[in-house]
């Protein structure tokens, strides 16, 4: 075939065009507003809000706390919050991905954690309608593992220890061949995206109720009363957020010692045992949920608070497949509005015989999930009695939630659990 | 057209060969390109059939490029205008270049027959004795030391524990994180929880798929210390490129004394634990 | 200048352009979602501002000037207007034996009429901020209230569907039940609880601020329990009965009052109809002044489509 001038003419154009169209495809870096969140309460309350709201917040939060690649700090004159929103550490993190002259790596949380938990940490990046269970979404301010009670947040060691462990069971990897600097910059920068999430729901949250806007950007510079008090209330709101996140490091439940011997296998069987009947009693009601064979069939139907939301505050779910008409127009009313939002799925209780503790496997990690619960899900915290309170028949003391640990950490290696791991040959495996 | 061609074409054995010495030379831009050391007793043999065939390969190829090279230059149509001469065959030469390939692959094969079945059959079997190498109990094949489950897209992985058992209480979990003592037989037993994965060091010369529904042994014997890669080598996903991990190769006691210290780590009962580890 | 396409190897070459153009087009321009467009220059100069200390507090609000005369008492009633809507049973899987004795499935408390059209568990309350003494706050309707207020569950339903006190107030939360609950609460102000109550068993929970809208309170083991607590600071608050009637003594008169009227399914109830009138509550809010020493009768009638969503 010779190479004609025809060809010759054609290829060139479609060089021409590929070259052209090829740049087409980078996305803005922006913070993408929480539609879901906004559509939820303007349905909850019956109102249409000004459709200037959706500015208003935005240049809140963008003056409070920048774009993705120049991160503020919000302005609190008397709130230290040094300690859980470093700047330094928060810039390292942000922006695109580089290193500098010395090598020290920077837009961090593009480079790890950008593809599940998304640009806003709202836990609907692209690899997200992958997974299960779904990444976290930071905008609620719920963590699920962590040393604090139920509606408090996580510590500083918490976070860190998720970023190094890893969360087995799930997508969430061990980021252990990090620098310490690295991951601290990333724990900084998750706070960072929490509280500004957490502010966004509440800023919206204010909106039925607000007397004309939530900010005024026309009466900027002007001495007015009317934007100063706009200020107060956003002030107020964003001090209520990251208080919580200050407080934190105290609000550590103190954990009684595990009662001695464990190490001598009578005692510990003895413990085991004695977790058993704890397990299946009224007091601690694991089986009611857990299953009665600890598989986590026990209750099937619950949802976490994130999956609440989509349904409109509801407990119970039966699953997609059995979506109510009204479920499934609701989602569709916020699908309509935020295309990004996953569909609603229930959360199981764990099945305690695959040997999977997804917030660490230690004794102290088992203790501190049955005494605190689960944040953001239907695990509860144990009735514990409260030190130096009497002995009372419907409730737990300390030794006895250390015999459940005992109990649920020894299920795995129970026969059952394991059918056919023995044999020292190649062979096929039921999964 | 013409001659220039026949230049460009020479270019490519040579290049391709100028390639290949730079690299294992670790020159320039090719700093670490080639092989990386071999740790593994059993790992040589490896090495020795890469070469032999890259060597082969390696002459063949020039060869080809060259002869290719000399044809387009001496037949181009601007210098040579006598008339084409057809062949009918002959059956000499397709003899010869069916036989000599036939002859060479049944070499590597023969060749490659040690390699595979001391890699893949010969399990190293229970060793009596203080030091762990006078001599074999030729029934009894040595139980696995670690336990590695991949899991997209981390290794998952299970040591043994002072009872050498796995599937007890004592056992020790890590992830990403496997160690090995230095100068043993070490069997490792491997599974995946998911989809395929392959477990893969490079510089022990160890890769094995690690299919869903198998469980499967391997072995090897480090004969130096220090710190390798463990990554994946089958395409699990989207998270496959990071799906590595680390391998510590120490010695025993220095090995025993980790195990411990994870293990106390493991059954922490306290918010303050021990001391966090040293940067990885 | 003639653009010469070709003709015999001009197929090929067509076929190329279209899908080279197609794939050049198509991954490009994909649907990213429409970020809000926040203008970086304004945000920017509003950030500077704010650091230079621009738009410090603005101070303390002016007091109201009104003063109240006595004491005026607000009752009325929550009807419906058209038919009650069906009130259907509860999912109710698991411990049927305690759960839906008898084989009868509970039904659901979302919204419940009675006989004669009276909505019940309507909350009413007063939503304006005021001051904690006399003349404004009777004594009886005080903050700082410290008694127990009892909440129980048996057959796996909250005894109370609606209850109302004070953050002062100690929440004691009673399982009557021989099978296990838990009782989570989800306030906003205040810190959120989800204990195991064993059978038989109690447990406390003490609040610390008012809550601005009712919170849910559930049972993880039984997912089909619901009820709500309204966290007030004073006691001006009616939950309507089975009949639907309400009453809130002791309120201040003669002074402007802001009220506020929710139910569990319209959330605040916004359209309405006051003896006879009909009225738009914005987010269930309406203000009204009392006469001193007087009853106002309220009869209020919701609309049964507002219950259907």
């Amino acid at each position: 075939m010779r190479f004609d001038r025809g060809c010759k003419n054609t290829t060139a154009a479609f060089l021409l065009l590929a070259v052209t169209l090829c740049g087409c495809a980078d996305p803005p870096a922006v913070f993408v507003l929480n539609d879901a969140y906004y559509a939820h309460i303007e349905r909850k309350t019956q109102t249409t809000f000004d459709p200037r709201s959706r500015d208003d917040i935005g240049l809140i939060l963008a003056s409070s706390f920048g774009e993705p690649d120049d991160p503020y700090v919000p302005l609190i004159a008397d709130l230290d919050a040094t300690e859980i929103l470093d700047l330094t550490r928060v810039k390292q993190s942000s922006g695109r991905v580089w290193s500098d002259k010395i090598g020290i790596a920077r837009g961090l949380y593009r480079e790890h954690c950008i593809h599940c938990h998304g640009m806003s940490g709202d836990g609907l990046g692209p690899t997200a309608s992958f997974l299960n269970p779904y990444p976290r979404d930071y905008r609620m301010g719920i963590f699920k593992f962590k040393s604090t009670g139920k509606g408090l947040k996580p510590t500083h060691d918490d976070l860190v220890r998720i970023l190094t462990e890893g969360i087995p069971g799930t997508a969430m990897p061990s980021f252990k061949v990090l620098d310490k600097d690295e991951i601290e910059s990333l724990v900084h920068y998750v706070r960072y995206l929490s509280i500004r999430g957490e502010l966004e729901r509440k800023l919206i949250e204010l909106l039925p109720d607000v007397e004309d806007r939530l900010l005024d950007d026309a009466l900027r510079g002007k001495q007015d009363d009317k934007y100063k008090a706009q200020w107060d209330t956003i002030r107020g709101t964003a001090r209520e957020v990251m208080e919580k996140w200050v407080q934190a490091e105290q609000e550590v439940l103190p954990v009684p010692a595990r009662p001695d011997g464990w190490q001598d296998p009578e005692t510990m069987r003895a413990s085991v045992e004695h977790g058993r009947k704890l397990f299946y009693g009224k007091v601690a009601n694991c089986f009611s949920c857990h299953g009665d064979s600890a598989l986590g069939d026990g209750q099937t139907q619950g949802v976490d608070a994130w999956t609440r939301e989509l349904l409109n505050d509801k407990e119970q779910f039966l699953g997609l497949a059995k979506m109510t008409p009204e479920e499934r127009d609701r989602f569709e009313y916020l699908k309509a509005r935020d295309p990004r939002i996953l569909p609603p799925r229930n959360i199981r209780p764990r099945n305690l015989r695959q040997g999977i503790f997804r917030g660490g496997r230690r004794p102290i990690d088992v203790y501190l999930r049955i005494v605190n619960g689960i944040d953001g899900t239907p695990m509860p915290s144990a009735p514990l009695l409260k030190p130096g309170e009497a002995p009372n028949p419907g409730k737990l003391s300390s030794d006895d939630v250390w015999s459940l640990v005992d109990y649920v950490r020894s299920l795995q290696y129970e026969s059952i659990s394991n059918p056919n791991d023995h044999e020292p040959v190649v062979t096929r495996e039921r999964l | 057209m013409g001659r220039f061609w026949s230049i460009l074409f020479l270019l490519v054995p040579v290049l391709g060969v100028l390639t290949f010495v730079l690299a294992i030379n670790e020159v320039g831009p090719f700093y670490r390109h080639w092989l990386p050391v071999n740790i593994n007793d059993h790992g040589g043999i490896i090495d020795s059939l890469f070469m032999f065939i890259l060597y082969l390969t390696g002459v063949i190829f020039v060869a080809t490029g060259l002869v290719l090279f000399w044809f387009l230059w001496k037949y181009d149509v601007a210098k040579n205008r006598a008339p084409v001469k057809f062949s009918h065959g002959s059956h000499t030469l397709e003899v010869i270049w069916s036989i000599l390939p036939a002859a060479t692959l049944l070499f590597i094969a023969i060749y490659q027959m040690n390699a595979w079945a001391d890699a893949k059959l010969r399990r190293p079997l229970l060793s009596t004795g203080p030091d762990k190498t006078a001599g074999t109990r030729d029934d009894v094949v040595q139980p696995p030391l670690v336990e590695v489950t991949a899991r997209q897209f981390e290794w998952r992985i299970r040591y043994a524990g002072s009872d050498g058992q796995i599937g007890t209480p004592d056992d020790v979990y890590t992830v990403n994180d496997l160690h090995i003592p230095v100068d043993e037989e070490v069997v490792l037993q491997l599974k995946s929880m998911d989809v395929l994965h392959s477990f893969f060091l490079p510089h022990m010369r160890v890769k094995q798929d690690a299919v869903p529904g198998m469980k499967q042994f391997l072995w090897f014997r480090a004969n130096r210390t220090g710190t390798y890669d463990l990554v994946c080598a089958e395409l699990c996903g989207w998270g496959h490129y990071k799906m590595r991990g680390r391998l510590y190769v120490e010695s025993r006691q220095q090995f025993d004394k980790w195990l411990k210290e994870k293990f106390q780590e493991q059954e922490q009962t306290e918010l303050k634990g021990p001391p966090a580890e040293s940067a990885e | 200048m003639r653009f010469n396409f070709g003709r015999s190897s001009s197929v090929f070459c067509r076929c190329w352009l279209l899908s080279a153009a197609a794939l050049a087009i198509g991954p490009g321009c994909g649907n990213a979602p429409l970020p809000v467009q926040v203008d970086m220059r304004r945000a920017a100069a509003m950030r500077a501002d704010l650091e230079a200390g621009a738009a410090q507090s603005a101070g303390a609000e002016t007091a109201t000037t009104e003063t109240p005369a006595g004491w005026a008492t607000l009752k009325g009633s929550f009807k419906i207007n058209g038919s009650a809507p069906d009130r259907k049973p509860q999912a109710v899987d698991k411990e049927r034996e305690v759960c839906a004795p008898g084989g009868k499935t509970p039904l659901s408390e979302e919204i419940v009429v009675g006989a004669n059209g009276g909505i019940r568990d309507v909350v009413i309350f007063l939503s304006s901020v005021i001051s904690d003494d006399e003349p404004w706050t009777h004594p009886d309707a005080k903050p700082g209230k410290s008694d127990e207020v009892l909440f129980d569950q048996k057959g796996c339903q909250f005894l109370t569907h609606v209850l109302a006190l004070q953050p002062t107030q100690l929440l004691r939360i009673k399982n009557s039940d021989p099978v296990g609950h838990n009782t989570s609460l989800k306030p906003k102000k205040n810190r959120q609880d989800d204990q195991t109550v064993a059978s038989g068993s109690t447990t406390t929970y003490q609040a610390k601020a008012e809550e601005a809208d009712p919170f849910p309170v559930s049972c993880a083991i039984h997912p089909w329990m619901k009820a709500w607590v309204v966290m007030r600071k004073n006691s001006y608050i009616a939950v309507s009965k089975d009949d639907g009637s309400f009453e809130i003594p002791n309120l201040p008169a003669d002074v402007n009052l802001e009220f506020r009227v929710w139910q569990e399914k319209t959330n605040y109830v916004q359209a309405v109809s006051v003896n006879g009138q009909p009225q738009k509550w914005a987010k269930g809010k309406f203000k009204m002044k009392l006469e001193p020493s007087s009853t106002q009768e309220l009869n209020v009638s919701i609309d049964s489509g507002l219950f259907s969503k």
